[in-house]
């Protein structure tokens, strides 16, 4: 488990942590529940999580996370209420400003001492129908470089999002982790670690409820057993010189299948088949093999 | 420069005047003054040197990890020969990078290794005389780094460096209506015309400035990388590319641009990009890609594609004696060498194509790998 590289980032226990975090789910499979076992982390670690929600309201984000008594703090600013400013912009987040601005209040007032925040931008294609991609990707790389953040948590939808934006989010983001829609769910993960190595990994894993990434292991690579290679252009070729025929069909495969040949049957008995043999005295015994050099 | 005593008349035959700046030489091929790159072996690639004037353009491996540190290479040397710098970056502060230039040494990392090269061969004695690639002829143009350990802030800081992370961008014009493209090149030209590089100024040159740019088109510094042809939205960084070309071109400057080209979406504009530099070189690391466990491939980190050469004073830019060409970080260092096929050492020889033909062919084929007209029988 701390071996894996999920199980070390969704502990939070991958040193120096990654400055950003991309995050990416696709309709069928929601990210949801990963995020907020991230967030979780992060809180029990004694973090402030900056959140910022444009879907879910305040009320519900935070209870998904206030039942445990984590030392760090979460406050939500709720870009659901009132994103475009209509109602006046009372009590809610605009989503048109930079993203630096929306934070400002808590990253430049210097009254956090040294302690670090998570900033959480919980869909970022929301916030891309009220800005420019271009501004919010750069607003999202001052973010990033702020020195009280300690990590940039972005979580978007992988096809709901221009694929230049994507690109754009992979570029800049240290981590990116695509959750697939698979059973059990799986991830693949791309670390860009500050000394310049790579790690790329396919893993599974399970959530529990408590939102806990668990029985983290690599996905086995399907055993890419080759499929019989059916070179169509000679099976033509040969199938019109015979008078019989080179292939079977599927009935016939299956009654191939089921026929039980004779030493089988022997095998199956559990008597006989061995063979006896009396060495020669011109034997060779060794393990070299004569021919080593004919390469048969 | 006549003699002494006046009366021969011939003249001391006197090589032709070149200025005289710290870490410069005339090529031997064309005359053209040259800057080193900081990596040698780049140096040998490039035809001994960056010719002043002229512009190489970097393409950046995926995760921009070795392009970084060509960066670096190069900026180091610019500090060595106490040249003028000038840093441009948006996706990684400048600052940042000044910080972790290479040390350098003294010693070539590598000599232990060399000294074993030079015994006599016994078995394989017909490669006695295979060129090596040169590594004696250029010690003393460009300097030896060690990349465990990061140069003097000292040193840097005493270096005349001008960092530039866009924080300070003025509104673009014209063409140029991008801020940072537009006030990055105010702040070359700038630099250019304080410490009087540009040819037109009739001052001694005895100074270079060596511009770095990094990830350059990046989505940070616009949205050009996902635009297509059609929708002409480039304009951006290729009239920037142009006006960059035109102020080194007149200027005692050379310039590295690194470029993130896997993330463009049309390769059109790469192409146009190749066109406004005079030498193109691409990096292309084994990093998660399946040539990484090639064994082939083991012993290097990426390969290194020479995409185009500067033809200066000449028809035909010179002509590299191999295309195959691979670059490997070792600890110390980043050479770029000629790819080598590892020996085969393994039990059976494999005949690689052969067999995969059998393979495919002898469940269905009784006569071997080569299928008959008429079957036989």
């Amino acid at each position: 488990m701390a071996k894996t590289l999920l199980g070390k980032l969704f502990r939070v226990t991958e040193v120096p942590t990654p400055q950003s975090f991309l995050l990416t789910d696709t309709v069928e499979v929601c990210g949801r529940g990963l995020l907020y076992s991230l967030v979780n982390a992060h809180l029990r670690l004694d973090t402030d999580v900056l959140y910022l929600t444009t879907t879910h309201s305040t009320q519900d984000i935070k209870s998904h996370f206030m039942q445990e008594g984590t030392p760090g703090k979460l406050i939500v600013y709720d870009g659901s209420k009132d994103p475009c400013g209509w109602d006046g912009g009372e009590g809610g987040v605009l989503l048109n400003q930079p993203l630096p601005e929306i934070f400002s209040d808590r990253l430049t007032s210097g009254g956090t001492e040294d302690k670090k925040v998570v900033v959480v931008i919980d869909r970022y294609e929301h916030i891309l129908c009220s800005q420019e991609s271009l501004h919010l990707i750069r607003g999202l790389h001052t973010l990033i470089a702020k020195e009280a953040v300690e990590q940039v948590i972005v979580y978007c939808g992988r096809d709901t999002v221009e694929e230049n934006t994507l690109t754009a989010l992979a570029h800049i983001a240290a981590v990116t982790t695509h959750l697939l829609p698979s059973h059990p769910l799986t991830c693949k993960v791309v670390l860009r670690k500050p000394s310049g190595k790579v790690i790329k990994t396919h893993e599974e894993f399970t959530l529990t409820k408590e939102l806990q990434v668990q029985d983290v292991r690599p996905v086995k690579k399907a055993t890419t057993s080759l499929p019989p290679v059916e070179n169509t252009e000679a099976d033509t070729i040969l199938a019109s010189q015979t008078t019989f025929s080179l292939t079977l069909t599927e009935d016939q495969r299956a009654a191939k299948n089921k026929l039980l040949l004779p030493h089988t049957r022997v095998q199956q008995a559990g008597v006989g088949g061995q063979i006896h043999y009396t060495p020669d005295d011109v034997d060779d015994w060794d393990d070299d093999d004569p021919d080593d050099d004919l390469d048969i | 420069m006549a003699g002494i005593g006046a009366t021969s008349s011939f003249q001391k035959k006197v090589k032709a005047k070149v200025v005289s700046i710290p870490g410069a030489r005339p090529s031997i091929h064309n005359s053209q003054l040259l800057l080193s790159t900081g990596v040698p072996s780049l140096d040998y690639l490039l035809g001994g040197g960056l010719p002043v004037g002229s512009i190489l353009l970097l393409e950046q491996d995926r995760h921009d990890v070795y392009s970084k540190l060509f960066l670096k290479y190069y900026l180091a040397e610019g500090v060595m020969n106490k040249h003028m710098l000038c840093l441009g970056s948006l996706d990684v502060s400048p600052q940042q990078i000044m910080q972790d230039l290479p040390a350098p040494t003294d010693t070539e990392p590598e000599e232990e290794h060399k000294v074993e090269g030079d015994k006599q061969m016994t078995i394989a004695w017909r490669y006695q005389n295979q060129v090596t690639q040169p590594t004696a002829c250029y010690n003393r143009f460009g300097h030896n780094y060690d990349l465990t350990k990061s140069m003097d802030k000292e040193k840097v800081s005493q270096a005349d460096v001008s960092l530039w992370d866009g924080c300070e961008a003025t509104e673009g014009k014209g063409v140029l209506n991008n801020n940072y493209y537009w006030s990055l090149l105010q702040e070359i030209k700038r630099k250019i015309d304080t410490s009087n590089l540009s040819t037109s100024c009739n001052k001694a040159k005895t100074n270079v400035l060596r511009l770095g740019l990094h990830s350059i088109g990046s989505p940070l510094w616009g949205w050009e990388f996902g635009r297509q042809e059609r929708e002409q939205e480039w304009h951006n960084l290729t009239a920037f590319m142009t006006v960059l070309r035109a102020m080194i071109r007149n200027s005692f400057s050379v310039c590295l641009v690194t470029i993130p080209s896997h993330i463009f979406t049309d390769p059109a504009l790469l192409s146009r990009l190749h066109t406004q530099a005079d030498f193109v070189v691409r990096l292309e690391s084994f990093q998660g890609s399946e040539k990484e466990t090639n064994p082939i491939f083991k012993d290097y980190h990426g390969l290194f594609h020479v995409v185009k050469l500067a033809a200066i004073n000449s028809l035909v830019p010179p002509i590299l004696d191999t295309t195959d060409w691979v670059f490997r970080l070792k600890r110390r260092k980043l050479t770029i060498e000629r790819l080598h096929l590892p020996p085969e050492l393994s039990e059976t020889v494999s005949r690689g194509q052969e067999e995969s033909l059998q393979t495919q062919l002898g469940h269905q084929a009784c006569m071997g790998d080569k299928l008959p007209k008429h079957l036989d029988f």
